[in-house]
């Protein structure tokens, strides 16, 4: 047990700090829709041309194949540099790339997964509709074998990206009076075909890129569908588990800074006292006690990278962390907007116009997008501490 | 970087649980009174396992390991509810070591006799001879010597079984005097900040095990108990407080782990993590405490049950090496290290 880096991890963190010093934009991303997703794959490309493209893929399939504990130095490097994340990559990169990886086929992995690495293709994903958000397995958008068609007819919601995506991971139901897990087919989606409409959902943001997306009779070719007709259920989790273990451990290791930064806030805030907020004790005491939870988190990131070196993967614990990284950021957030008093308010629907208010906001997408705090809950019961079903 | 135990460390986690399985098992404290002579018995078997002196160097009496094994056997200890008095005498033997009573260190070491912890109540004060100011005095059964903290320095004082009288004090398995110090001899003085931050990784250890021990009661519980026909831990309203708190549980686990690192290798964020550690610790010991009782219903208030303990030995070790708002306090101005 040691928090030592090696020799090798300070040179591979110099050389991070290095090129993200001399490639970091110095412009904001882009509050709308279309210019924001350029932004991205402008990132994404640079990412890739520096050699610094899909940091925890494996090394066959282009990526830099990093372990736990480089992964940690890069987003740790990242946040230093204020880098951009992963934004619309994010399912690209953290889902899709991933399952193509263990379950496409060669033909599938050679057409996409350069590109995704490249910048060139943006991928959303097409899981939730109206009646099956948290219940994903109640979903009812179906896909019909016509030749060598899947026609699919149907309606997802909350697409995040939808408007500018090329591609969607796009889970349906294949098996006419199948119920629940059974039945569901994972097939590649192309954007451009003929029958889908992306309806844009207005946000309390303001800010948005969430949409609903209706099919109608749209004609997807079987050769898309990765793993089996039918098998769809089990190559969605396999994409779960790999975000829970990988998404969050930017915002696990970032919110100690985040912390920070709010206490920086509170020193130089004069509320309506007169007085610097940081001399509250209430508001100083918060802060400190999130400050603690915050290197807390950080400690659960060192051990799960621990876990991912010597075991190769991250484990059902995941869930506990996005628990707690949605509950701490909101608790933060919460503070923020006590520190803040009116200016708070300041807000003209772009999150440039006020980044602390948009991420108050945010802090509820934390608690319910990719598993909602309850179904964490009912994950961490289940998997962890084996606890009776409730289902 | 790697924060798992190694094979060797390991094994001394394995020898610590299965110990505690067989001399302290949670089962022995199911409608138990302090008796004298068991703990007694039980400070002389931790003797012969080492554990007072296991992060003293071999050169000085001990097994020669460091914080970080402590902090281990102290988590396993923090799940059985097991005794405190191992904190003072792990540091009691310490600061005997380092001011050359070597009578004291080795009678602490052997458990033929114990150390004590005083806390005040007010602000101690000490002149060249005497520490002035009442203190509640912890684990006060044979104690040869009490450790107290007087503004920047540990202080030890001499002291015998008559100069201490126990008082009705709400963990049981703890007894307590309370006492002016006044007119206790004293021993020795060091500088406090390696027995202070020594202090707050070991009552953080056992706080830590005492969330865990909480939560593994209630957790074992929920899948026994049936109402309405079903096994209480189907229900979300059990289920959910119980995942919670195991995530609290291993938040406290993993920060304990970094903190007890850091102190082993004297970085310079010890007294943040420290500091965190002892906070995040606390909590998930009072919240895991909590729901322990609330989800075991009336039987959970019992005086049988040993749910109560857990939340009683929370209670006690709050102010242990400084409080939750000192703490606060102390870890807001803080830097993080930067790399």
């Amino acid at each position: 047990m040691d928090l030592d880096y090696t020799p090798e991890d300070i040179e591979f963190r110099k050389a991070a700090r290095a090129w993200l010093a001399e490639n970091v934009p110095t412009e904001p991303r882009p509050a709308e829709v279309q210019a924001g997703a350029a932004f991205d794959k402008d990132w994404q490309r640079r990412l890739y041309d520096g050699g610094w493209a899909g940091v925890n893929w494996p090394k066959a399939y282009g990526g830099l194949g990093l372990n736990g504990v480089r992964t940690l130095i890069w987003w740790e490097e990242c946040e230093r540099a204020r880098a951009p994340g992963y934004e619309r990559f994010t399912i690209a990169l953290t889902h899709a790339g991933p399952t193509l990886i263990t379950r496409g086929t060669e033909e599938q992995k050679a057409f996409h997964l350069e590109k995704i690495l490249k910048g060139e293709n943006i991928w959303c994903q097409g899981f939730s509709e109206p009646g099956a958000g948290s219940d994903l397995a109640a979903l009812k958008t179906r896909g019909e074998i016509d030749g060598d068609y899947l026609v699919v007819n149907g309606q997802k919601t909350w697409t995040s990206g939808a408007a500018t995506a090329q591609f969607q991971e796009l889970l349906i139901r294949t098996e006419p009076g199948s119920e629940r897990h059974k039945g569901l087919t994972w097939i590649i989606c192309d954007m451009s075909t003929p029958g889908i409409e992306v309806r844009p959902i207005n946000t309390m943001m303001g800010e948005s890129d969430i949409n609903a997306t209706f099919y109608d009779n749209v004609r997807i070719p079987l050769k898309n569908v990765v793993g089996e007709i039918g098998g769809g259920w089990s190559v969605a989790m396999s994409t779960l588990a790999f975000e829970r273990g990988n998404t969050f451990l930017r915002d696990q290791i970032s919110m100690a800074g985040k912390v920070e930064r709010a206490i920086e806030l509170a020193r130089r805030t004069i509320t309506a006292e007169g007085t610097p907020a940081i001399e509250d004790k209430e508001i100083a005491r918060k802060l400190a006690e999130l400050k603690a939870d915050a290197l807390g988190l950080r400690a659960m990131a060192i051990m799960n990278v621990s876990n991912i070196d010597r075991t190769g993967q991250p484990g059902p614990e995941g869930s506990m962390v996005k628990l707690l990284v949605s509950q701490v950021n909101k608790q933060l957030v919460e503070v923020v907007a006590e520190i803040s008093g009116q200016p708070f308010l300041d807000y003209d629907g772009t999150r440039h116009s006020n980044e602390w208010t948009f991420d108050y906001m945010w802090s509820w997408v934390l608690t319910i997008a990719g598993g909602a705090t309850e179904i964490q809950k009912e994950i961490i019961a289940d998997r962890v501490l084996n606890l009776p079903r409730s289902r | 970087m790697d924060l798992i135990p190694s094979d060797d460390q390991q094994q001394i986690i394995d020898l610590a649980a299965d110990f505690i399985l067989n001399e302290l098992p949670l089962t022995r404290l199911f409608d138990a009174h302090y008796d004298a002579d068991r703990a007694r018995a039980q400070r002389k078997a931790v003797a012969e396992l080492g554990w007072f002196g296991i992060g003293l160097p071999e050169e000085s009496g001990g097994v020669g390991m460091t914080v970080v094994e402590e902090a281990f056997i102290l988590r396993e200890l923090g799940r059985v509810i097991g005794p405190t008095a191992i904190i003072p005498a792990i540091l009691a033997a310490k600061l005997a070591a380092r001011l050359d009573l070597t009578e004291l260190r080795d009678r602490l070491l052997l458990g033929e006799a114990a150390a004590a912890l005083a806390i005040g109540e007010e602000p101690l004060t000490a002149s060249a001879d005497q520490v002035i100011g009442t203190a509640r005095v912890y684990d006060i059964q044979d104690a040869a010597c009490i450790i107290a903290t007087v503004g920047n320095e540990a202080l030890l004082l001499g002291v015998s079984p008559s100069d201490l009288q126990p008082t009705p004090w709400l963990d049981s398995f703890t007894p307590v005097a309370r006492r002016n110090l006044f007119g206790l001899p004293i021993l020795g003085r060091a500088p406090l900040q390696e027995t202070s931050q020594n202090g707050m990784l070991l009552t953080a250890a056992m706080l830590t095990g005492l969330a865990e021990g909480a939560l593994g009661m209630i957790q074992e519980y929920a899948g026994i108990r049936e109402t309405f026909g079903r096994k209480i831990g189907a229900y979300q309203a059990v289920r959910h407080p119980i995942a919670e708190g195991a995530a609290r549980s291993d938040h406290a686990k993993s920060l304990l782990y970094v903190a007890a690192l850091s102190l082993r290798d004297g970085r310079d964020d010890a007294p943040l993590q420290l500091s965190s550690a002892k906070v995040v610790a606390h909590r998930a010991a009072t919240r895991n405490a909590d729901i322990n009782i609330q989800l075991h219903g009336g039987i959970g208030i019992t005086a049988d049950l040993p749910a109560h303990h857990f939340m009683k030995r929370a209670l006690m070790l709050a102010p242990w090496f400084g409080g939750r708002k000192a703490q606060l306090d102390a870890l807001l101005d803080q830097p993080l290290l930067t790399i």
